[in-house]
């Protein structure tokens, strides 16, 4: 492992690590804060509720009564907030590890240095993942103390299993962002393919329970593996989030071989 | 064992030849010039042979080993399109490199960069791109290498830094470094150079010394007579390529190789004056690439 590189890819990264860390810590706090303003209106909250359809609270993973903690975490902080931050640093960053520096034509003059492209792509793919913990962590002490204050009821070990499980999910999306970069060397396409994928399987997982037809399919996204609505009720899937780790490994070596016989764009 | 040695190294786009079959040896200590016009395939070398790109056909042996990233740590490289990182400043780019290279002693940069007058304290982005040329060299310098390859290196270099980058680099290969360049300046492949390639649309047209290229040149020279001579009495000397009446009095012919018996003809008319064009690369470079373009 090159240090140098990784402490330099993590402080090009800052940017957005900060950035987004910011975003979803300050999300959670206001949502909790809120809270309490929510259980007060539950018995409203519940009529308005049932007049939706079925469809819409299935897309903000509306599962029980927003009321009960963990309902109203399910449906204000892991539906939809976590998964786009932590699937925003996974794909911004891995998008930009190798294509950013063949864009910005820096990948010449680094790789004129003695590290291999292998050793460089794992560096930079190890700078993310750092920047994803981070992310990650700050996302978990603040929901973990913020629960306790706002008294959400929900057991700290379930709150720390759904998180991780909110991170795990965002791996392969930023393998495969790692992967097309190394691939076309296109940052775009790199955060557009990952992107869309992300829609698409997380529509496919939260609107499954509704349709028969797409019940089989939903076997494909990686939300229905890490199952963070089960995690945070305290069963957590190892045996999906172990899957997903797997994927991530094998899209990573992808990538490597693919940067590693690739013509470096001019 | 030569430094760099290619054999039948060629690259090809889809159906675009950007380099075919070259053999191109390079020896300890020498300075080697690729010439070539824009799109003759000198980046593309290049590039080849610092591994970014890799050929269609064809091997490349450097220090007689194919290449590595170990080997690469006994290369400096700068790239014709030169971008460094905007946020960090000069010192700190060479930090970095010197960390990947595993050669912290900035010594050698520093000294370099004060000699092309080059403040390292300044963020890359402020450089002009003059200065940011004098960053890239002092890179490409810095870590002590055994072989530098250098694409267009004088780009963007003001005259005065243009002339201590050459004196350096002779200094360099003075101290058993090698160093290959490519340039579309004639003027500089002239000063610099020991050898010369000139490539044109992705082939090797010819390979010679400097001197050796200038001594077989075809070279001009006009006679002025006292009284009306005929080109015609000049045809068929050896040597002459084309004999030209340029007035009555006045002949011009090409020449190549001895002038001896061209000059002895001349004496035997009454000769005022002999004026001479010395070949110079450009001469050659034109004559070259005219041929070539007969060819197609």
């Amino acid at each position: 492992m090159t240090t140098d590189l990784m402490t330099k890819s993590l402080r090009d990264n800052r940017g957005s690590t900060i950035g987004w860390g910011i975003v979803l810590v300050a999300s959670v706090l206001l949502q909790l804060a809120v809270y309490p303003a929510v259980r007060g209106a539950a018995v409203e909250f519940e009529k308005l509720l049932e007049s939706y359809p079925d469809a819409f609270k299935a897309l903000f993973n509306v599962q029980q009564s927003l009321a009960s903690g963990v309902g109203y975490l399910q449906g204000e902080v892991f539906g939809f907030l976590a998964p786009l931050v932590l699937l925003g640093v996974a794909i911004g960053q891995a998008a930009r590890a190798t294509a950013g520096e063949e864009k910005a034509h820096t990948m010449d003059l680094l790789l004129a240095n003695p590290i291999s492209r292998t050793r460089l792509l794992l560096d930079k793919a190890l700078a993310v993942l750092v920047s994803l913990a981070l992310v990650t962590v700050s996302f978990g002490v603040v929901l973990v103390m913020g629960s306790s204050v706002a008294g959400l009821g929900v057991p700290w070990l379930d709150l720390v299993f759904a998180v991780k499980a909110s991170a795990v999910v965002a791996l392969p999306f930023g393998a495969l962002a790692l992967l097309i970069g190394a691939l076309t060397g296109q940052p775009g396409l790199a955060v557009a393919i990952p992107v869309g994928l992300g829609l698409l399987t997380y529509l496919l997982d939260a609107l499954s329970p509704l349709s028969e037809g797409l019940r089989p399919w939903r076997v494909l996204s990686p939300f229905h593996h890490a199952a963070v609505n089960d995690a945070l009720t305290g069963h957590p899937n190892w045996l999906g989030l172990a899957g997903l780790v797997v994927v991530t490994a094998i899209l990573v070596v992808g990538a490597a071989q693919a940067f590693e016989h690739r013509d470096i764009r001019v | 064992m030569n430094v760099i040695s290619t054999r039948q190294l060629s690259k090809s786009y889809g159906k675009t030849v950007a380099l075919r079959a070259l053999n191109l040896e390079v020896l300890p200590g020498e300075v080697y010039g690729l010439l070539g016009p824009n799109g003759a395939g000198k980046t593309t070398t290049l590039r080849l042979l610092i591994d970014v790109i890799r050929p269609t056909r064809g091997s490349i042996r450097l220090f007689g080993s194919p290449m590595s990233p170990r080997l690469r740590g006994r290369i400096g490289y700068l790239p014709g399109d030169l971008v460094l990182y905007d946020r960090l400043t000069g010192a700190d780019y060479l930090r970095f490199c010197g960390a990947l290279r595993e050669h912290p002693d900035p010594s050698e940069a520093v000294r370099l960069a004060k000699r092309l007058d080059l403040d390292l304290d300044r963020r890359t982005a402020e450089l002009s791109k003059g200065n940011r040329q004098k960053l890239g060299i002092v890179q490409a310098f810095g870590h002590r290498p055994e072989l530098v390859i250098l694409d267009e290196p004088a780009s963007g270099l003001d005259p005065l830094a243009q002339r201590e980058f050459h004196t350096y680099l002779r200094e360099y290969v003075d101290g058993g470094g090698t160093v290959l360049f490519s340039s579309h300046v004639l003027s500089e492949v002239e000063q610099v150079a020991d050898r010369v390639g000139i490539l044109l649309a992705g082939g090797l047209v010819v390979e010679d010394t400097v001197t050796s290229l200038k001594a077989n040149a075809m070279r001009e020279l006009t006679f002025t007579f006292g009284e009306e001579v005929a080109a015609a009495s000049f045809s068929g000397i050896p040597g002459v390529q084309a004999a030209v009446q340029v007035s009555g009095t006045e002949v011009r012919c090409r020449v190549s190789g001895s002038v001896g018996e061209l000059v002895r003809t001349a004496a035997r008319f009454p000769l005022l004056n002999v004026t001479s064009h010395e070949p110079d690369l450009e001469d050659i470079f034109v004559h070259y690439t005219e041929e070539h373009s007969d060819d197609d």
